[in-house]
């Protein structure tokens, strides 16, 4: 006991490094700022809020309102069913989601150290399997990324490990062990089931080919993964919501240009809603596999990369697996074959040499085993994101690693190979703040909700509406929403899983079937006119919809979930404001930070058509908008710039200082005979929309002036509202 | 003789992966071979009796001119050592036409543009907006930071910031090629190619 105990301790040691400064955060900040990540959060409370109430119908209304969403899209849940009941027993919920990142890593090195002990009869080689598993690439980006069921990867080597005790000595109790621990994963993900299926296939080819198994080994083997499969039969129906039936795949498909842009068009939300079809999700879908396959360069270069697309076992890995390769030979080949297997599978269906786009025309001739087994091995499309059966070839490195140092022990001082190891574990551990980028150095998220929203939960009941509303995430605000109902609870119209086609088109089809939410659709990025009638503003409130929440303040946004065109995405515009007011009257909750619009109880429809033109509204175009050139505006102590000249009611603007302790700005409407300045604080980390009447009768110059200190903020959607 | 092929396999994986491998990487990431746009002479364009031919001259004129401040506002950041490589490097630089669409080969481009032009590259405010790297999706552009940034030893937001940049600069190379381009036809005829279609 004392070896495991002392493995223990050291894997909390050094996962506690591996993701720090997150354990220093835990209930205030994650670790990822990935619409997965916020997705998560809500669920685990969601779910500790079925708990509580025992309420376990599969569908919900709290999110995807009025149509309902069903939980088992999310096509797993037993980890964040873990989280609930951390929730329900009082865990606040951001910890409870960080301790299950800490725990996901913690188990699968203790995992992975116990196939290395069952491999070796040692804890020694256990150590370096548990530390070349859980400090990969790929378990890192998908933590980042906020995939944290990805990264409780432990149940992938407890069921290698079950194999191995299998073929030893094959009793039925062994074999129920194993079938056990798959019928398991399914639950927990479903992409890991297949991929333990398929190292079992290649384990059970390897060990059949060496002979190392009678027949009853195999037959026990066999009948193991088909009862697995078996039990696992009832979610597969259910787990199909999350993964729908697969499109084909082709190289014309991978080689053509505007296939991408069509799909990065979907994928940034900037395509309209209302066209959206089935054939140009599912091409989403095919080219996702393109996307989502990892590059030779990657697989070659192992580096340790933050963007989970790109990542692979890992130098580390590769190092320690080849030389365990090389000290174990015969009892290592085996385990250095399937790594080299899975790595080439995840490679996808075509070569990329460098993450190329599109595929190079040479690469179509080629298909890679991935390409025929997604056409023809039945499932196996499910495995629609290639570059994650890089954990079997991390497993299987770290399995090889082991069975390689257990075999120096006769031959190399026992102090030496544990200075080796202890090695091994620092410089692995430690990889994020020397590693490739030092993905380590970067900032965590902060998981704060805007007080407002706990006001919002004390309005009377009624469901939300938050703009602009958009059929993507393309932004982590926008990805956001989603999380706040965990404090306001209340239903919430939104939509955010790409791969979800069903629940798009449902979407779509509410949405744009009502021109107002149509209207509100991206309204950010969409200029006047708007327009609608009662009818459809009735028919929001008939649905149930009460309050509209718009944001004044927008933190920014380091990710850009859809690149520069989702800059944005999230900032609206006076001519939207003026709309909302106009129509619901003076905000019902509002501070600095967001607005809340309430509806009436009903809304008569008197045959009123409702039009906004914009005709009043001018955007003022300057090279230093931040959209032309990605240029700040900077100004000396003292010095101006003139935004506006002529006649003006009201102006607004959004900006973001760029100085790490925020910024100040006068704004100075000069008229005839008289100057008005007020100051406009800018807080760091944030853009902020500056709005500001105007009590003039004739033509006036707005400027913006550095009073008492240099300023530098970036500057977007300066308008003017001329009359 | 284990410990000692371990040891030996080990050193050899290790020196793969810190020397060899990112010179792999620059290979694989950049295998497209540089082409430079066609020559074409103003002045003899000049002559062309097409007011149109005319019109469009002046329009590369002006973005001559404008690619030429840019060229100005590099020099201003580079020293005559970075000046001198980047000029030597330009010659490699993947054709721009090719480049002038949102997601193509966005990584291989940055790692040539970043290489010839260094840090600080401010476009002039004439330069368009609307560059490969707005259009280009988040994942390429997230390869193309990465790559910038451990290029240059940036972080993520320096590299974003230049990248944006260079992009919008190349832009106005990407303007200057398609007018070339639909300039050709005018030139006047060679004893290899066709002559200008009749005014």
């Amino acid at each position: 006991m004392k070896g495991w105990a002392a493995a223990a301790a050291l894997y909390g040691v050094g996962v506690l490094l591996f993701l720090w400064p997150m354990p220093a955060h835990l209930g205030t900040a994650i670790w990822g700022d990935r619409f997965d990540a916020w997705t998560t959060l809500w669920l685990i409370d969601h779910l500790a809020d079925r708990l509580v109430t025992l309420d376990f119908t599969a569908t919900t209304d709290q999110i995807l309102y009025p149509v309902g969403y069903n939980l088992w899209s999310f096509g797993h849940l037993a980890l964040q069913a873990i989280g609930a009941v951390l929730v329900a027993l009082g865990v606040p919920l951001v910890a409870s989601y960080n301790l299950l990142l800490i725990g996901g890593l913690w188990t699968s090195a203790m995992a992975a150290h116990a196939l290395g002990r069952e491999l070796t009869g040692q804890h020694l080689p256990g150590l370096l399997a548990g530390t070349v598993f859980a400090t990969s690439p790929y378990l890192y980006g998908e933590g980042a990324a906020g995939c944290i069921e990805l990264v409780a990867a432990g149940l992938l080597p407890l069921h290698a490990l079950t194999l191995v005790r299998l073929v030893r000595r094959p009793t039925v109790g062994r074999a129920a062990q194993a079938t056990a621990v798959l019928a398991v994963i399914g639950p927990f993900n479903w992409y890991y089931t297949l991929f333990a299926g398929l190292f079992a296939v290649g384990f059970l080819a390897w060990v059949v080919l060496e002979r190392r198994v009678d027949k009853r080994g195999v037959a026990l083997i066999v009948g193991s993964l088909t009862v697995a499969a078996v039990l696992d039969v009832p979610l597969i129906l259910e787990a199909r919501r999350e993964t729908p039936t697969r499109p084909p795949i082709s190289s014309e498909l991978f080689e053509e240009l505007d296939a991408f842009e069509r799909v990065s068009d979907i994928t940034n939300g900037v395509q309209p809603l209302a066209t959206l079809t089935e054939a140009g999700l599912e091409e989403v879908d095919a080219v996702q596999v393109f996307m989502n396959s990892t590059s030779v360069d990657a697989l070659l270069t192992g580096r340790f990369e933050l963007n989970p697309l790109r990542s692979t076992p890992g130098a580390l890995a590769w190092i320690a697996g080849l030389a365990g390769w090389a000290a174990g030979r015969r009892r290592a080949r085996g385990w250095m074959l399937i790594a080299l297997g899975a790595s080439v599978l995840t490679l996808g269906p075509y070569p990329n040499l460098g993450a190329q786009v599109p595929l190079a025309d040479w690469a179509g001739d080629w298909k890679l085993p991935y390409g025929w087994a997604y056409e023809h091995v039945p499932f196996f499309s499910k495995a629609y994101r290639p570059y994650r059966i890089g954990i079997i070839a991390s497993q299987c490195l770290s399995a090889a690693a082991a069975v390689g140092v257990a075999s120096l022990t006769a031959s190399v001082p026992r102090r030496a190979l544990a200075g080796l190891v202890a090695l091994t574990g620092a410089l692995g551990f430690s990889q994020p703040f020397w590693a490739g980028g030092a993905p380590g150095n970067r900032p965590l998220s902060d998981a704060a909700v805007p007080p407002l929203y706990e006001e919002l939960a004390s309005l009377p009941e009624g469901a939300v509406i938050e703009l602009p509303l958009q059929y993507q995430p393309v932004t982590i605000t926008n990805a956001k929403l989603q999380y706040f109902q965990v404090v306001h609870k209340l239903p919430l119209l939104n939509c955010n899983q790409l791969i979800r086609r069903p629940d798009l088109m449902a979407f779509r089809d509410y949405v744009t079937g009502n021109p107002f939410l149509a209207t509100l659709l991206d309204i950010a990025r969409q200029p006047p006119p708007y327009r609608f009638d009662d009818a459809s503003l009735a028919a929001v409130v008939d649905d149930g919809f009460r309050y509209v929440v718009v944001h004044r303040d927008v933190p920014e946004d380091t990710v850009r979930l859809a690149g520069e065109q989702s800059v944005t995405a999230d900032r609206v515009g006076q001519p939207a404001l003026a709309m909302l007011e106009e129509l619901f009257g003076p905000p019902r909750l509002e501070d600095v930070s967001m607005a809340v619009y309430e509806l009436p109880a009903a809304w008569p429809d008197e045959g009123r058509v409702w039009t906004w033109s914009g005709d009043d509204v001018v955007e003022v175009q300057s090279p230093l908008d931040v959209r032309s050139f990605d240029l700040p505006l900077k100004l000396a102590d003292g010095a101006t710039w003139t935004a506006w000249t002529g006649q003006a009611r009201a102006v607004s603007f959004w900006a973001r200082p760029l100085a790490d302790h925020g910024d100040a700005l006068a704004l100075r409407v000069i008229s005839t005979g008289q100057t008005l300045a007020s100051r406009v604080e800018l807080p760091t980390g944030h853009w902020t929309l500056v709005s500001r009447s105007i009590e003039s009768l004739g033509p006036v110059r707005l400027e913006l002036m550095a009073d008492g200190a240099p300023v530098s903020v970036e500057l977007t959607e300066l308008q003017v509202v001329t009359r | 003789m284990r410990a000692v092929a371990s040891g030996c396999v080990a050193l050899a994986a290790l020196a793969w992966f810190a020397l060899v491998a990112p010179q792999v990487s620059k290979v694989l990431t950049n295998d497209h071979q540089a082409q430079a746009p066609p020559a074409l002479s103003v002045a003899t364009m000049r002559r062309h009796p097409n007011p149109q031919v005319q019109a469009r001259l002046d329009d590369l004129q002006r973005l001559s001119k404008q690619e030429q401040l840019a060229y100005a506002a590099i020099a201003t950041v580079l020293t005559e050592d970075q000046r001198a490589e980047g000029e030597a490097l330009q010659r490699d630089l993947p054709p721009v036409r090719e480049n002038s669409r949102a997601n193509t080969d966005v990584v291989a481009l940055t790692r040539a543009l970043l290489d010839t032009y260094g840090y600080g590259v401010l476009p002039p405010p004439e330069v368009t907006s609307n560059s490969p790297w707005k259009g280009a999706d988040p994942i390429t552009q997230t390869r193309s930071v990465q790559a910038l940034a451990r290029a240059r030893r940036l972080d993520d937001e320096q590299a974003k910031q230049v990248l944006g940049r260079a992009f919008a600069l190349l832009e106005v190379q990407v303007a200057k090629a398609d007018l070339i381009d639909e300039l050709q036809p005018y030139a006047p005829s060679t004893p290899d190619g066709p002559g200008p279609p009749a005014p």
